[in-house]
């Protein structure tokens, strides 16, 4: 800092004369740069000074600067008093912070600029002043690169590709183009010969200059005569008044603007051209749930009545609701078990499955799969779960072998334990949802958060809450343990338990469209296919839609080898993220272990009295679900987490908060997130 | 056989004495072990000065993949059951001699699958010089008590076979030959077998001494329920203190 002066100060006089204190002023001068561009032959100074307004109000600015010489000597322009309307731009002084001032100037400089300095005086009748000299100054010399002009213009389009904004970066560097209009410097363009044309790609890239943004001069466009004026202004930006077409196959419109002083006299001109947005839609692909009803065939299974154990492992009461919840109030005892008689357990369990499933087909021949419903009963000791070992076993090998069949099939089962102690295998559980399950630890907390919970059947512990006030008990779950049950029913009557129950299951269909992989099964959907045109682009956008269903979903190339595995998500947008010369179909399906989901409706009453004495009820209506999460989607809106460009991906794009990203290239946005870009929209010229 | 209560150690008696002294249509607080719904577990009695010089506790059971194993073990459904007997039988037999000796040794023979029908690791059993290598032999006992080998058997049903005379001799090999070099040393039998069955175990236990056997009380029917399990460790816990009072009262 070259200040004249680094701690001035100034006699704050009262009226009377009084002695007043002295008071340190801080004033300084930030900033001072200056550039001179041959070209044009114009001299830019920028400036900025720290101080109480106060003192300024009869302050002036003062110049001194120094040419170069052809002869290698310098010219001394000594202290001259600058007179901010006789610039060859407009200028004006401008608040830009807090007590801080910019301005700058323009000149006319036959020669390099070799020094500039600047002076701020505080008053005509003081010799109070802050002095600063540039610390350095840029020359450029005449030519053709974009270093060597001082501002370089480009276009960009409205939202529908139909009309131009002329926009003007200030090619100084210090300040940036950004800062300008804060150092009160305007300029003043005419635009002319604005024209629809379909440059070339590689046309467009090779005219980029090297370490620049921008497209200027853009050298492909065809030379135009004088004349045609499309638009003059003043500024930074404006709208051209043309309205351009968009059925051609034009990439954009190039124009030639005339770099003027504020008189309107030409200092240089450079051809531009508007590069078009991309064009990017939303997807609306979307697809229905290929989930249909299925056939429940239930089986009842109860220890053996003719075992001496069966008073001691069984409930009549507990028995009876485990029917009644899963809507067979009625049915009978399908087949009894006892310690001791394993083997003849399995054995009769294997052949009823069989045969169940052998009559459900003959008298099906629908769309419909089969899910056995298992009622389970008994009250065996931890140690006694080799009934529980072959029921797994055989409902898991049942399913197992129907998994290669098509649609009516074996898809799942589901069994009413009246305990908590077992716990089937993964494997096991692939097919089989074995209730009830002990609570895991925390889960109760997201317990009322349906969407985030996919394994159900819980145990659901009765709770009694005590408000003061209001002293309620919660209802049971539909499928409670035996004892959860007794001890329920002792304490309150029926009160709570499920009413009204029914039981429901749905199946994914297998036929044609159904692939088994690796370690899923994909169901692909008839008639769905997503083609990507030559030069489109698709961008996967987890920040939309639904992006957890992403996941699920399954791709296949038309044509793709059965032998290959279908794409992931990720593995397809990798694919969908490069253009490509020819069109390209994609299958769209969704993978799956668990291929059903059930659902328990019932109305559950809630009990209890208000301040001890008053008792009510209040019957709501809920649901458990069972099986898997993702089959309760009725609609796979993938289309809402898709972003399809379909011409232009490579052109510089309008981000999210209206910033041109003119050195980023649409497909090469974020590749996780697809913010809605905020294009400038059109207004008409005065 | 188990023997009456009538011949527990004052001890004992005095314990479940009071333990029922204010009982009221069951168990009204836990005295010894018991939750309020069950009898008080009977402990085993804790003498101050070992009434013997050495234990050795030789358990047979089955192991865990013979269990598995329908050709070993026929009924599946009372696999957990039986193991977790006999695991608790071992488990609550030692901790109630360990007090009784002042070294206390256990060397369980576990039956493989593979010798299930053959049972050549009993006979390996009772043919061994040294069961308790790589311990170092029994030392002798300034106070001259006695070196007792416990052989018990833990059985589900029989095997069809005869047990060699090497295993149904009074003692085996190893102790026949500390009392033939005229040291205090006994056997003390304690089998545990399905009441019903016939075969190895059975004729062994058949051709063992009464006066030197202390068997435990087999539980033939099985309650499967939750109370059968508890029931099923209180009878348990009273076979091992039967059979700790049984060597107390006869050292």
């Amino acid at each position: 800092m070259t200040a004249a002066r680094t701690g001035l100060l100034v006699l704050v006089a009262l009226a009377g004369c009084h002695k007043v204190p002295l008071i340190e002023q801080q004033g300084h001068l930030d900033k001072v740069s200056a550039h001179w561009f041959e070209n044009e032959g114009v001299a830019y100074a920028f400036f900025s000074v720290t101080e109480n307004p106060e003192l300024l109000k009869r302050s002036y600015w003062e110049m001194r600067y120094t040419l170069r010489t052809a002869t290698g000597g310098t010219e001394l322009h000594d202290w001259q008093r600058i007179d901010f309307s006789a610039g060859v731009h407009l200028h004006q002084l401008k608040a830009c912070g807090a007590q801080t001032i910019c301005g700058s100037y323009s000149f006319k400089a036959d020669k390099p600029l070799d020094t500039f300095a600047i002076k701020l005086n505080y008053d005509p009748e003081s010799t109070l002043f802050l002095e600063q000299k540039a610390s350095a100054v840029q020359a450029h010399e005449k030519g053709t690169d974009w270093t060597q002009h001082s501002a370089l213009v480009f276009g960009t389009f409205d939202e529908a590709n139909q009309h131009v904004e002329a926009r003007v970066h200030h090619n100084f560097g210090d300040p940036s183009s950004d800062e300008i209009p804060n150092y009160g410097m305007t300029r003043r363009f005419r635009l002319r010969e604005p024209g629809l044309l379909n440059a070339a790609v590689a046309d467009i890239d090779a005219a980029v200059p090297t370490n620049s943004a921008f497209l200027f001069d853009a050298g492909f466009c065809p030379a135009k005569p004088a004349g045609a004026v499309a638009g003059d202004f003043s500024g930074e930006k404006a709208w051209m008044k043309d309205t351009f077409p968009t059925d051609g196959g034009e990439t954009g419109v190039c124009f030639t603007a005339d770099f003027l002083d504020k008189a309107g006299g030409d200092l240089f001109t450079g051809s531009a051209f508007a590069r078009k947005n991309p064009e990017v839609t939303p997807s609306s692909y979307a697809f229905e749930t290929p989930l249909r009803s299925a056939t429940q065939l239930p089986i009842v299974l109860r220890y053996c009545e003719d075992d001496g154990q069966f008073p001691r492992v069984t409930d009549q009461a507990f028995f009876d609701y485990q029917r009644y919840i899963t809507n067979v109030p009625e049915r009978p005892v399908d087949l009894c078990f006892k310690v001791g008689a394993e083997d003849q357990f399995k054995d009769a369990f294997t052949k009823e499955l069989a045969a169940r499933l052998s009559a459900a087909k003959v008298a099906n021949q629908g769309v419909h799969d089969f899910v056995f419903t298992v009622i389970f009963h008994q009250d065996l000791s931890i140690e006694f779960r080799k009934f529980h070992q072959i029921i797994a076993e055989a409902l898991a090998a049942a399913i197992d072998g129907e998994t290669a069949n098509v649609t009516p099939r074996l898809v799942g089962a589901f069994v009413y334990d009246a305990r908590v102690d077992f716990r089937p295998t993964a494997a096991q559980r692939k097919g089989i949802i074995w209730c009830p399950q002990q609570l895991p630890t925390g889960l109760d907390a997201i317990f009322n958060q349906p969407d985030g919970f996919n394994d159900n059947c819980l145990v659901t512990p009765t709770a009694k809450l005590d408000l003061t006030v209001i002293n309620f008990v919660t209802p049971l779950g539909p499928f409670p343990t035996l004892k959860n049950y007794k001890d329920y029913v002792k304490k309150y009557g029926d009160r709570g338990t499920a009413h009204a129950p029914h039981l429901s299951f749905s199946s994914v269909p297998t036929g044609p469209n159904t692939r088994q992989e690796v370690d899923e099964t994909v169901t692909f959907f008839d008639g769905e296919r997503l083609t990507v045109q030559p030069g489109e682009i698709i961008k996967v956008c987890l920040d939309r839609g639904q992006p957890s269903m992403l996941p699920e979903l399954r791709f296949r190339v038309t044509g793709t080898p059965e032998s290959e595995p279908s794409l992931k998500i990720d593995e397809v947008a990798a694919l969908w993220s490069a253009e490509t010369t020819e069109a390209t179909e994609y299958q769209m399906g969704v993978a799956w272990e668990f291929p059903f989901v059930g659902r328990e409706d019932y109305e559950a009453t809630l009990s209890g009295n208000v301040v001890a004495v008053i008792p009510f009820q209040r019957s709501s209506t809920t649901y458990e679900r069972l099986g898997n999460a993702k089959w309760l989607r009725e609609k796979w809106p993938v289309g809402e987490s898709l972003d399809i460009c379909h011409r232009f991906c490579g052109f510089p794009y309008f981000d999210e908060a209206g910033v041109y990203q003119i050195d980023k290239p649409w497909k090469e946005r974020d590749q996780v997130n697809c913010p809605a870009s905020a294009i400038p929209k059109f207004e008409a010229p005065a | 056989m188990r023997k009456s209560s009538s011949k527990l150690p004052l001890l004992v008696a005095a314990a479940l004495a009071l333990a029922c002294a204010g009982c009221y249509e069951g168990w009204d607080y836990d005295r010894n072990g018991g939750d309020g719904n069950n009898p008080p577990t009977p402990k085993p009695p804790t003498p101050a000065i070992p009434p013997y010089f050495y234990i050795l506790f030789e358990p047979i059971v089955l192991g865990a993949s013979a269990i598995a194993d329908d050709g070993c073990f026929a009924e599946p459904g009372l696999a957990a059951y039986r193991s977790a007997e006999w695991s608790l039988r071992v488990q609550t037999i030692a901790a109630a001699l360990t007090p009784l000796a002042v070294t206390f040794k256990m060397v369980p023979h576990e039956i493989a699958k593979d010798d299930c029908k053959k049972l050549a690791a009993v006979r390996g059993a009772a043919v061994a010089s040294k069961p308790w290598a790589p311990d170092p032999d029994p030392a002798d006992d300034p106070l001259d008590r006695s070196l007792i080998d416990v052989r018990a058997v833990f059985w589900e049903g029989d095997v069809e076979l005869d047990p060699p005379a090497v295993v149904t001799s009074a003692q085996w090999v190893a102790f026949a030959a500390m009392a033939k070099a005229g040291r205090r040393a006994r056997t003390v039998n304690h089998f545990v077998l399905e009441h019903q069955a016939e075969g190895y175990f059975h004729d062994w236990a058949a051709l063992n001494d009464p006066s030197a056997s202390v068997n435990g009380t087999p539980i033939n029917d099985v309650d499967p329920t939750d109370a059968g399990v508890k029931a099923r460790a209180a009878a348990v816990q009273a076979d091992a203190v039967a059979l700790a009072t049984w060597l107390t009262e006869h050292p």
